[in-house]
This record gives structure tokens, C-alpha cells and sequence, in this order.
């Protein structure tokens, strides 16, 4: 036994010696941004930019944006904000030269996009004196004009669609006005003819605002009064509550009180000045709790003429009619600096809320800015924001517009900035001279147009069981029975089954709470995958089985093959690079990484669990609200501060919130062999509070040394991973805990995610298709792409030769062979020998190939 | 006078080597103007208070007959009526920059800087055509007209 052990210590240390290297990525929990993406590459400069992603096509996504010269710079992306691609290859739309491409623009572009695929466009003509409203119904490749307003002396216009309506609003020789259509469907032909002009009552000398259409069909705007002046302010509310009915606006509410006025100077944007910006966002959710609250985000400042600016959420729950007070601010900054152009959007999948913003926290003269978001889930009574992410990978000064040269108009970043969110990300566009990505054109003399993909980040739930919270709080959970670990209100649920282990010695208490309980394991998991019911635990005989663990779909036996299983919306399971490892996709962008490691002399598995990119935000590694020690419970109520007395923790942490959290028979998302249910599993008595850990007919385990886990563990990095993984071993006396850490965390600093896009489809027999594989790394800290092959495979058969990556991570395969009918094509991504990297493989996309539709009815006889 | 446009000239020149193209969008406000201080400064009174607004994208006179007549064309414009300022940009000082425009019955709406290059009285700003709000070369059309025209700087002898 000593002999095998330490051969096995010394292999383990030779195979991670090889496998690590300094300069590893640091591990982000937390909200989290990939690399920026610059969608213009464009010369000049490109601000003011709108971005909008289908709601019901997550991969889809259209930006729009100011640009220095002739129309308005216009993207668009298939493969959800990863790449780029133009309508025109003059990557403008609105140009005056192409009339297809709309009447010619000055500036100011909004977009919304409706559920029935309709991408909305408003922006101010050439002439300064026009509101032009267009139509895309292909995702921004072409366009309509729907409709003009004016000529009359117009300004800021919003527009925005759902629940059957579209809805313009702009400010009009001074005065808010509004008018709106009946969608019934997509394209032109279904949107009906725009209503008589509706002047909004209250709102002369009001700008700046923003439009939000409620769940019940209501529509509210919101501007700021007066429109000028370094401040104060007030955001004005008008709501017309019978949406397309005959009512008017009903008069103005004040929502806030702002020291913003409408051209209030801040150092990061001295020359443009700044406004409140007041922005809207529902929560369309109708499984969320708070279904139909109307969120407002705007800037304030503790007084007039003030660069501590700050960015603030107020809600509403009636429409517009009151307003929660106080309200909640967002940035969590200690500095007096500048925090500004905020944006807010809701998933509409969950009903969580995404903010960003301008931030000059990090400039010591207070004059540049980056990017920072943050997330917050609706089920508490207010929502509570994770902390701060910096996404933007540069800072950016204001110069980037213009230089500043006396006399000239500059208008810096501009008056707004972008942010869409939809199926678990988010995804902010800014304007950034900071060229993070080497690929502006004019250096860092001029705005490109930036974005990125921000999502919730990692939590991890390890060992006996040591657990992260998505926003990044350590702690022990040592609860016996089935938990909530991951929740979210679109469907996703993640559930841990934790088995009691007696154990005959305790190596410490915990950091967060100083609790040194007896301890468990996590030793089974399910899953809501979309419509799915996924379960991976021992087999359910009860008879020890180091065979593997027993994967169920929806209650049935199944088995991962090459291409993974497809679990339809996104969803989908795939062989992990552990042995034994799953990687579960859900259909919001979450990704959990099962990995088992079997415990020979006790005959047991255990399993780690890591999360990554999830907008889940509740449940045992949920949110831990500010000045509380553990996450809300299921009703959104906050655990509160932590009590002083170590019993009182006790009592509160295992009994209080692991009730709160566990599992019943209706919930429960595990299988169970015929007698047996969740119930089986629980212990509600475990933890015990102090040694001994005792459990009836079981033998304790023998520990390990301090000595012997830290050799095991010598390669594990992190201040919490490598205590986690020291504790484990010597409690429990089996290095084999070591292993898994080993994998969990490569798996969370290399671990990789393939996409496969075509760049059309459905395609013609004979014509050319372009698939691109991308490859990305999961990691945030990851600034350059990971390297190697890709092998294309058409409906499970390689195709050609493996493709080398690009310098993007990227690979094309381009073929114009395929047979009529429906193909799956996929990507598996090979690292490259000297890679760090792990292997991926994509789900399938399913790309049609037609006859020539030229006869029969568009189908060749 | 000749060096003062020669002053312009070299900062326009300048501009262009500095690929200077003022930004687009705006911030609509709308007051009354109260005073014309010279043919590109007037002041806007928006009920709350006063901005000092210097129309952007020309060079104006700032002496002799033709300053004097660009003056007069901007107030008979503007002067005592409702207008609306597209701002551009605001100076320490807090005066503003941007475009100027009519907004009152009698006018309709008309971009005063843009009537101003019509009508030969002031030139646009050398290499600017790019201008703020006028990034389709409004202003070198307008300019060109006047040229055409023979209109005030442009026309073949100056008034004394």
C-alpha cells in the first residue's frame, strides 16, 4: 500500500510537472467578459453604437452605430457575438449611395427586435429633420424603409417592439412625441399602419429618454427635464397603458431626482458633456417573481456639477406609476471618479437584469474609461448586483472622436452606449481607441466599435464538498442529502446528491465561517438540460460499481458517443477531457463539467462540479448578497449577516438554509431504483456540529498526513483550490482527491469551446458554403487563441484533411458538394502539441442544401 | 483680414493632418435667440438660462462690410424667434459649439450655418468635409453654389 502510494504521488507529480507552466491564467469568478471583439476594424472612428440580439435565434445579433463619415456603420453576427460580418461591404448602411440600404443618415441609431424576427431601425436622417424607421427581416442582411416622420425638428429618437407592437418616440421641436403600429407578424407586410402622432404630456423640454412596451402591452417613455444645464434633473415617466388603444400618455411621473443635468461636463467627457441617460428594462419572465417590473438605470451624482458620478436602478412595479426608493446604486467603487452612459437590459429567459457602463474608477486623473458590467437575478425583493466586472480588455480616453482642437464640435464617446442580453449573455458595445485588439485602423487616434461576451463566470462545487458561489465566495457546505445548487427562472436547475463520510479526524474549520464540521461528498448530480432531465450518478442498484457512473436521460439509460447527445436548443452532453467527465451544455450558455474520481477502499465516487458562463444565480452556489455570509434562499430572502456565536452558524447554515435548499420528491431531478427516493439519501442531522463523525456500520476513514496531501497536492494552484485539496486528502486519506482537482482545474483554465457557423442557409445544390469552426477558450483570462486542428465531419463522417487554426482560433472549410437534404456538421478542435489547451468538439449545425429553386416551386425534378 | 483667413487656412490645414472629422450626432435644445454677436455666435435663451452657441463648420468675418452683413442675415434669421441648437460640443468656458437651426413659423426649419455658406457671406471651414452634421459634403455643395453664384466673398468685387 505505502509502495503503490507514493509511486502514485511521484507519477502524479511527474505528469503535472509536464502539464503545468508558469504564466497560467488567473482564475476569474465573478461576471465575466471573453476577449473584446472589434466589430468595425473600420477607418475613422465609429460611436454611439446600438446593439440588439434576436430573442428568439441567441446566435444572431445586429449593431449600429455613428460613424465619421457617409451612413451608419452596421454588423452583424450568426455565431453569437463571436464574429462580425457586414450587410455591405462598405460596412455602412443609411449611406446615401445605396437606396436599398435606406434613405441616408445622419446619426442616432436605436434597434429592437421583436419575437416575431422583425429588426426594427430608427435613426435621424441627412437632413436633421427626418425619423426614419426600417425594416430588416433577415437579420440585418437586407432592408426596408417602413416609414418616415416628419420633416419637422427631430431629435433622439427610441424605438422598440414586442407583445404585438412596435413604438417610436423622439423629441420634437422640444417635446417628446410618439407613435406607434400593430405587428402581427414578420416583414413588412405585417406591421400595420403607424398611429397618429402622440405628444407626450409633461415632456416639454425632455430628452434624452428611453421606451420600454410592458408584458401587458402598456408602453412607457422616460426622459430627462430639463435637457440642459450641468443639473439638476428629473427623470419624467409617462406611461400609456392601453398600448395601441385610443388613451393618450398619461401625465408625468417623476421617477427620480438626478444631480445629471442635460449637458453636465465630467472629466472622461468634458467636451460632449453627459446626461442621466435613463434606461429601461422589463422583466418579460413570467416564471419570474417579479414578472412585469419595470427597471430604470440613470446617472446621479451627490451634487450638481460633481465628478463622482454614479450609476443608479430604481424599479417600479405598476408601469411607470411609482417607483422604488431609495434607489440601488450599481457601481461599487470606493473612488469619488466617474461612472457614466450607463445601459440596462433584461434576459427575458430569466428575468435577470445586466448593467454596464462607462467607468473611470481605475484613472487616477479621472479621465478614461473602461468597460464594467454586472448581473443581478429578480428574485429577492430588490435586486442584488454581483460585484463589478472590468470587460473591456484597454481604456479608452475621449479623444477618439475628434482631437480636442478649440472650436471644433467633439462628441467624445457620445451620448449612449449598446447592451443586449438574451439567453444567458450579455453583450455590451462601446467605443474603444484603446486597440486591445491590434485591428483599428487608425491606432488609438479613433474609436472601432467594441463589444464582448459577458456572462456570469464560474462557481464550482469540489471535493468534500468545498464550494464557490458564482460570485466568487468560498465555503464549506457539508449537508447530507440533495441540494439546489444552481437555479435559474429559464429552466436550468443543477442538483448535488452529498453523502456523509465518517471520518476520524478534522483538519481545520473552514476560512468563511470558521465552522469544523464533520464532513460529506458530492457523489452524484442532475440536471434541467431544456426539456431534458439529465441525472449522472452511482448505479442505481446501490452495488458498488467502478465501472462508471450511470448517465439518464429523461429516466433512461444512455451513453455519450463521439458527437456528444444532442438535447435540442443548445442543450447537449459531451464526453469531458477527464475520464469518465461530462460536459453539460444547457441552452443559456451554461456549461457544468462533471468530473468522477472513484475512492477504491471505500468503494465510493465523488464528483466534481464546475460551472461556467451561467446566469444562474440562485441556489447553494448563488448569489451572496452584500454584507450576508451565504447565498438568498429560495424566496430571495437574504441569509443576513453572520451570526457571532459558532453554534448560531451552525444552526443557520445546516438546518435553515440546507433545508431551504434541499430537494423533495416533486423537485427532485435524480433516479431512483424502485423504494428508494430523495429521501434516502437525506440526513438531516449531518453535519454533526464536532467530531466524533460517526455514522452506524460504517468504518471511519483514515487520514492522511499534512505531508502526504501536500505532496499530492503540490501542483494544485490557487490559495483555495490547493487548501480545498490538502483538506480533502489528509481527512479523508485518499490522494485520489488530488486527481480530480487536477482536472477540475485544467478544466478551468484551458478548457475550450468549438463553434461551427455556415455563412449561409439553406445553401443550392452545387453552390459554395463557407463553415467556420471557432475555437475559444473558456477561461476569461485567456487573451490569446488557442492553437491546433480542427477536423470537420459531415453527419459523423470526416470530411478532408484537419484545418490548421488561424491566429483567431479560427478554421474554414469551404465545399460545394454537398448532396441535397440536411446535413450535420460539426468540428472537433485538436490542440496543437505545445497547446495548453484542451480538446472541444461543437454541437452540429444543421445546414439544409435545396435543389435549384428556380423550378417546380423551388424544388429541381 | 487676409491674415486672419490665412490663420484659418493653416488651422483648417492643420486639421486635415490631423484627420479631424467633427462628430456627428446632437443634442437637441431649443430656446429663443436673444442676441447675434457675430455671424457664428449668438446667444440661446432656453428658459432655464443662457448659452452662448458658436455655430459650427465656418470661418465668419469678424470685421468689415461683409462681417457686418453675415451678421444681419444671421438675425434676420433668428433673432427674437425660436430656434434649436444641435450641440456639438461644449467649451471649458461653458459656451457651446454646434449647428444652428430656424425653427419658427416664418422659416421654417433652415440650417443657419448652411444658409450662411449659400449665401457666400462666410466660408466653410477648410478641410472639414466631414463636418458635424454634415458628413455628405453639405458644405462644399453650399459653398460651391455661392461660388457659382458669385455671391459675397465669392462675388467679383467686394463691398467697401
Amino acid at each position: 500500500m505505502t509502495c503503490k502510494f507514493h509511486r502514485f504521488v511521484f507519477l502524479q507529480a511527474a505528469i503535472f510537472a509536464t502539464m503545468f507552466s508558469l504564466g497560467r491564467p488567473a482564475l476569474h469568478a465573478q461576471v465575466a467578459g471573453e476577449v473584446d471583439r472589434n466589430m468595425s476594424k473600420m477607418a475613422n472612428y465609429q460611436n454611439e453604437c446600438a446593439i440588439i440580439k434576436n430573442p428568439t435565434n441567441k446566435l444572431q445579433l445586429f449593431s449600429l452605430c455613428n460613424n465619421a463619415t457617409g451612413g451608419l456603420f452596421a454588423s452583424r453576427s450568426v455565431d453569437g457575438g463571436l464574429t462580425w460580418i457586414y450587410p455591405d461591404p462598405s460596412k455602412t448602411i443609411a449611406n446615401g449611395i445605396n437606396a436599398a440600404l435606406g434613405p441616408a443618415a445622419c446619426c442616432d441609431p436605436t434597434l429592437a427586435w421583436d419575437t416575431f424576427g422583425n429588426l426594427f431601425i430608427t435613426y435621424i436622417d441627412s437632413g436633421v429633420s427626418n425619423i426614419v424607421a426600417l425594416l430588416s427581416p433577415d437579420g440585418g442582411q437586407t432592408f426596408a424603409t417602413l416609414a418616415q416622420f416628419g420633416p419637422a425638428s427631430v431629435d433622439q429618437p427610441t424605438v422598440t417592439a414586442d407583445s404585438g407592437e412596435v413604438w417610436v418616440v423622439w423629441n420634437q421641436s422640444g417635446q417628446m412625441v410618439a407613435r406607434g403600429a400593430a405587428v402581427t407578424g414578420l416583414g413588412t407586410a405585417n406591421v400595420g399602419a403607424f398611429g397618429a402622432l402622440q405628444t407626450i404630456p409633461g415632456t416639454s423640454g425632455c430628452s434624452f429618454g428611453d421606451l420600454a412596451i410592458a408584458p401587458n402591452g402598456a408602453v412607457v417613455q422616460a426622459c430627462e427635464s430639463p435637457n440642459s444645464g450641468v443639473g439638476p434633473a428629473n427623470i419624467l415617466v409617462n406611461t400609456k397603458a392601453d398600448g395601441l388603444g385610443p388613451n393618450p400618455f398619461a401625465a408625468a411621473v417623476t421617477a427620480t431626482a438626478t444631480n445629471v443635468g442635460g449637458f453636465a461636463p465630467i472629466p472622461a467627457q468634458s467636451r460632449r458633456t453627459i446626461d442621466a441617460e435613463a434606461g429601461f428594462a422589463y422583466d418579460r419572465n413570467a416564471a419570474s417573481p417579479h414578472f412585469g417590473r419595470l427597471y430604470l438605470v440613470y446617472t446621479d451624482s451627490p451634487a450638481v456639477s460633481s465628478a463622482d458620478t454614479n450609476i443608479m436602478v430604481r424599479f417600479s412595479d405598476n408601469d411607470g406609476a411609482t417607483w422604488s426608493n431609495p434607489p440601488i446604486r450599481v457601481n461599487d467603487d470606493a473612488t469619488t471618479r466617474s461612472q457614466f452612459l450607463p445601459r440596462i437590459a433584461s434576459n427575458r429567459l430569466s428575468g435577470n437584469i445586466a448593467v454596464c457602463w462607462h467607468d473611470a474608477r481605475n484613472s487616477a486623473s479621472n479621465t478614461t474609461m473602461q468597460e464594467f458590467c454586472t448581473i443581478a437575478t429578480p428574485t429577492g425583493a430588490t435586486p442584488t448586483f454581483m460585484a463589478n466586472a472590468l470587460i473591456s480588455d484597454g481604456t479608452s480616453d475621449g479623444n477618439g472622436s475628434n482631437p480636442p482642437v478649440a472650436g471644433q464640435a467633439d462628441i467624445q464617446f457620445g451620448d449612449y452606449s449598446g447592451l443586449t442580453y438574451f439567453q444567458g449573455l450579455a453583450h455590451p458595445a462601446w467605443a474603444d481607441d484603446s486597440n486591445s485588439t491590434s485591428d483599428n485602423p487608425d491606432g488609438t487616434s479613433r474609436y472601432d466599435a467594441y463589444t464582448d461576451r459577458v456572462t456570469g463566470g464560474v462557481a464550482a462545487h469540489e471535493g468534500d464538498p468545498h464550494l464557490t458561489t458564482v460570485n466568487g465566495v468560498h465555503y464549506d457546505f457539508q449537508g447530507a442529502g440533495e441540494f439546489v445548487v444552481l437555479r435559474d427562472y429559464d429552466g436550468l436547475q443543477i442538483q448535488t446528491r452529498q453523502s456523509p463520510i465518517a471520518t476520524t479526524f478534522n483538519p481545520g474549520p473552514d476560512a468563511h465561517d470558521e465552522l469544523a464540521t464533520c464532513v460529506s461528498l458530492n457523489t452524484a448530480v442532475a440536471a434541467q438540460v431544456g426539456e431534458h432531465q439529465v441525472s449522472y450518478e452511482p448505479n442505481l442498484s446501490g452495488v458498488p460499481d467502478p465501472s462508471g457512473l450511470q448517465l439518464r436521460i429523461d429516466g433512461s439509460l444512455s451513453t455519450v458517443g463521439p458527437q456528444g447527445i444532442d438535447l435540442g436548443d443548445g442543450g447537449r452532453i459531451v464526453k469531458s477531457w477527464a475520464p469518465g467527465g461530462l460536459e453539460i451544455d444547457f441552452p443559456d450558455e451554461t456549461v457544468a463539467f462533471v468530473t468522477p474520481g472513484w475512492w477504491p477502499s471505500q468503494s465510493k465516487w465523488f464528483i466534481n462540479l464546475d460551472v461556467f458562463q451561467t446566469p444562474a444565480l440562485e441556489g447553494v452556489l448563488g448569489v451572496i448578497p452584500a454584507g450576508g455570509w451565504l447565498p438568498s434562499l429560495p424566496d430571495g430572502t437574504a441569509m443576513g449577516p453572520m451570526p457571532g456565536p459558532l453554534h448560531q452558524r451552525y444552526i443557520e447554515l445546516y438546518q435553515k438554509f440546507a433545508d431551504a435548499w434541499r430537494v423533495n420528491d416533486k423537485t427532485s431531478l435524480f433516479d431512483y431504483a424502485p423504494g428508494t427516493s430523495t429521501e434516502t439519501f437525506t440526513l438531516r442531522s449531518w453535519p454533526l456540529e464536532k467530531p466524533p463523525c460517526v455514522l452506524p456500520r460504517v468504518k471511519p476513514v483514515e487520514p492522511a498526513t499534512q505531508a502526504v496531501a501536500e505532496r499530492a497536492c503540490s501542483q494544485i494552484r490557487g490559495k483555495n483550490r490547493h487548501s480545498d485539496c490538502v483538506f480533502d486528502v489528509m481527512v479523508s486519506g485518499n490522494p485520489g482527491f488530488a486527481h480530480i482537482y487536477h482536472f477540475s482545474q485544467q478544466i478551468e483554465t484551458d478548457s475550450t469551446t468549438t463553434t461551427v457557423t455556415d455563412d449561409e442557409d439553406p445553401s443550392q445544390v452545387g453552390e459554395s458554403v463557407t463553415f467556420t469552426a471557432t475555437v475559444t477558450a473558456n477561461a476569461v483570462a485567456h487573451k490569446r487563441a488557442p492553437s491546433g486542428t480542427v477536423q470537420f465531419t459531415v453527419d459523423g463522417s470526416k470530411v478532408g484533411e484537419p484545418i490548421k487554426l488561424d491566429a483567431k482560433g479560427q478554421a474554414i472549410w469551404e465545399t460545394s458538394r454537398l448532396h441535397a437534404g440536411k446535413h450535420l456538421v460539426a468540428a472537433s478542435y485538436k490542440p496543437a502539441d505545445d497547446s495548453e489547451f484542451l480538446a472541444s468538439t461543437s454541437a452540429e449545425d444543421v445546414h439544409t442544401v435545396k435543389r435549384c429553386p428556380c423550378e417546380h416551386g423551388g424544388e429541381r425534378r | 483680414m487676409r491674415n486672419k483667413w490665412a490663420i484659418r487656412g493653416f488651422i483648417g490645414c492643420l486639421a486635415l493632418l490631423l484627420d479631424v472629422f467633427p462628430a456627428l450626432a446632437g443634442d437637441s435644445l431649443y430656446g429663443k435667440v436673444t442676441e447675434v454677436k457675430s455671424a457664428d455666435t449668438v446667444v440661446l435663451d432656453y428658459g432655464k438660462g443662457q448659452y452662448i452657441v458658436h455655430i459650427i463648420g465656418i470661418d465668419a468675418l469678424k470685421e468689415g462690410p461683409l462681417a457686418n452683413q453675415a451678421r444681419e442675415f444671421v438675425a434676420k434669421l433668428v433673432l427674437g424667434k425660436h430656434a434649436r441648437m444641435r450641440l456639438g460640443s461644449r467649451a471649458e468656458n461653458g459656451e457651446m459649439f454646434g449647428q444652428l437651426f430656424t425653427d419658427d413659423p416664418e422659416n421654417g426649419i433652415k440650417d443657419v450655418g448652411l444658409e450662411l455658406v449659400r449665401s457666400g457671406l462666410v466660408q466653410r471651414q477648410k478641410g472639414q468635409d466631414f463636418q458635424f452634421g454634415y458628413k455628405y459634403g453639405e458644405l462644399s455643395t453650399a459653398e460651391r453654389q455661392a461660388r457659382a453664384a458669385k455671391r459675397g466673398l465669392w462675388a467679383p468685387t467686394q463691398p467697401q
